[in-house]
């Protein structure tokens, strides 16, 4: 007999009394939903900048990558000089990257993750690798929580996709909190109205 | 060794002992504030329990689906009965590929499994990139903690841990020049990966999807640098269906250490093109587990540490102290049902005070199954047990009225006059750590007697 009819014989025997899942309510949200996922990404080390139009957020992102030399965007920005994201064969071309800008699907108020499925992307480890981090985001794409996320979240669709709360860190030395783990060192969202 | 063995040697500092508590019951000050944000926080938590209930009782059905599922994504999945096929199939795996530099990302199951050791017999070294497994790794220990797996450890000794192993300066104890050190070192490891091996925290039924949560991004930088990516998964880890993540993402991360959510919650569907991807799905004595009525639910647990940070035996005798994989008050359910002999000291190192109950996210009723643990090892020991003697001889003391004035007296008289010795010796463990009240000169009954003339 296989591991697996073993696993599945000894499950069977047990023989459990059959109980239903839980059928998961809708959760109130009484915050405004900008507000509240302007706090949340404060908590999380994250910076929101707020813009009006995709000309404002266009002139935005050129203020915010004067700093950087090595630019991956997984979009086209116009008059921005960088590597699109679509046109690296190999994901470790993208190691020296120092800022990377990508599209959010959807934030989530209550604690202000962004939904990035891989296609938004182009490389899985885009947003992983890069050294900074820029997201763009609708602010109109805002759910309320992640029960509310996941009803906008085709997931069979897509073959990885990750929500990103802040800027990687870690408290492992003595719970001291850390910026900067493996992935970016800052996380900036643009809130686009 | 016995836990409270253990847990004299980690008490020998009390200055460290003091630190640890204050440093774990941080975190659960921490998931205190961040539970009482979310207003449907006890919903939730009912929710948690009532879809791992759903979960238990059609497991072999959610297997079976989450394979098919996993399959057509283009998951190669593989089934193994203990920790010793685990590791074969890793290691088969990795030996076919005839790749070398493999990292691995934290996964408790794989500690369960000692995986590590059994690749380096074989001669693979494995990188542990979560920055407290490192530490611990180069340390050559094995995690204090789930969730933080070098907590016991000071920043002056991390500080000796990357001198020795890292090339830096001696003396350093600023946990931000630490991590950048280790993220320097680890991004030369990233960026060799031919093999990334990751746990699991949810695998999905209705997907045949798996999702790993990080802070640090250390699980997606090896994953998606690397040419192999093998994910081990215990059985009970499944959940039925997506919109079911909804509840448990809620729920982790403020349990664990009070974030509003993990930074990385990663959700692999399909490899990349040109990537292998695999699953293994562990059973390890989960299905064993899953006989017992009285302890079933210990599997629902979703390995987020409060229950640890909670504890105040945990907080005051360290990850150490209870020799498992899996320490404080889970561990103490958790792993009797893998060894009862060895582990048969874990369910009475609890004060029973019932607090890991009231922080677990998905209600397991911890201090009921450590109680009910201790019944079934009185039940197992045979031979001789000093607590049954002294038992037996106090009830019959105490049901003979006469007997049990005359031995008041007696031990009136031997408290008062007679040498410590008598009283505290190796036959009185209750006393060895506490003092008993001075003894008063005369019984109740003798008071009552005398206040009546």
């Amino acid at each position: 007999m296989s591991s697996k009819e073993k696993m599945l014989k000894t499950i069977e025997e047990v023989d459990l009394k059959k109980v239903d899942s839980p059928i998961i309510p809708e959760f109130e949200f009484e915050h405004n939903l900008v507000d509240a996922f302007k706090k949340a990404m404060k908590i999380n080390h994250a910076e929101v900048i707020e813009t009006v139009g995709e000309e404002e957020t266009v002139a935005q992102l050129k203020v915010l990558s004067a700093d950087y030399n090595r630019i991956c965007s997984a979009f086209p920005i116009k008059d921005l000089d960088c590597t699109y994201a679509r046109e690296v064969s190999d994901p470790r071309e993208l190691k020296d990257i120092n800022l990377g800008v990508i599209r959010g699907m959807f934030g989530v108020a209550e604690n202000g993750a962004i939904w990035v499925p891989e296609e938004n992307c182009h490389q899985r480890v885009l947003p992983f690798i890069v050294e900074h981090l820029i997201i763009v985001l609708k602010a109109d794409s805002l759910v309320s929580n992640m029960n509310q996320a996941y009803q906008s979240v085709e997931l069979v669709k897509t073959g990885f996709g990750v929500f990103i709360s802040g800027p990687s860190k870690t408290g492992d030395i003595e719970q001291t909190l850390v910026i900067g783990a493996h992935g970016p060192r800052s996380l900036k969202v643009i809130l686009e109205k | 060794m016995t836990h409270s063995v253990e847990a004299t040697k980690f008490l020998r500092n009390e200055e460290r002992v003091d630190w640890h508590d204050e440093n774990l019951w941080q975190a659960r000050q921490k998931r205190d504030v961040a539970s009482k944000e979310v207003p449907e926080w006890e919903e939730l938590r009912q929710l948690a329990s009532d879809i791992k209930d759903n979960v238990l009782s059609h497991l072999g059905e959610y297997l079976l689906e989450f394979e098919k599922n996993a399959a057509n994504n283009g998951i190669n999945v593989h089934w193994a009965i203990d920790g010793k096929e685990h590791n074969e199939i890793v290691h088969s795996i990795i030996k076919r590929s005839g790749y070398k530099n493999i990292v691995k990302s934290k996964s408790i199951l794989t500690e369960e499994c000692g995986l590590n050791g059994f690749l380096k017999h074989k001669g693979y070294e494995v990188v542990d990139t979560d920055l407290g497994e490192r530490i611990i790794q180069l340390d050559n220990q094995p995690p204090s903690h789930i969730v933080m797996p070098a907590i016991h450890l000071r920043k002056k000794e991390i500080g000796d841990i990357f001198h020795k192993h890292l090339g830096t300066e001696k003396g350093i104890e600023d946990a931000q020049f630490l991590t950048e050190v280790a993220r320097q070192h680890l991004r030369e490891k990233f960026l060799q990966v031919e093999v990334a091996i990751t746990g699991v925290n949810f695998g999905v039924a209705d997907t045949g999807g798996f999702v790993v949560v990080t802070n640090e991004g250390n699980a997606d930088m090896g994953c998606h640098l690397s040419k192999i990516h093998i994910a081990c998964m215990g059985i009970e880890k499944l959940i039925p269906k997506a919109e079911h993540l909804g509840v448990f993402t809620r729920l982790l991360a403020r349990s664990a250490i009070g974030q509003l959510i993990s930074i990385y919650t990663s959700h692999y569907i399909k490899p990349r093109p040109g990537q292998e991807m695999h699953i293994v799905l562990v059973d390890n004595g989960r299905t064993e587990q899953l006989k017992r009525d009285k302890f079933r639910n210990s599997l629902k647990c979703i390995r987020c540490g409060a229950c640890m940070n909670t504890c105040p035996i945990y907080r005051r005798s360290g990850g150490y102290s209870y020799n498992a994989t899996v320490p404080g008050p889970i561990g103490s359910i958790l792993s009797p049902g893998l060894d009862l002999k060895k582990y048969s000291s874990l369910p009475f190192a609890s004060t029973l005070c019932g607090s890991c109950s009231d922080v677990c996210p998905v209600k397991i009723n911890i201090h009921e199954q450590l109680y009910e643990w201790r019944q079934e090892i009185i039940k197992s020991q045979t031979g001789f047990n000093m607590k049954n003697l002294q038992m037996s001889i106090a009830g019959s003391i105490l049901k003979r009225p006469r007997l049990y004035r005359l031995a008041g007296g007696f031990a009136r008289f031997v408290m008062a006059s007679m040498p410590r010795f008598i009283t505290y010796n190796g036959f009185n463990k209750w006393g060895k750590h506490r003092e008993l009240p001075e003894a008063p000169n005369e019984s109740f009954n003798q008071w009552y007697r005398n206040r009546k003339k």
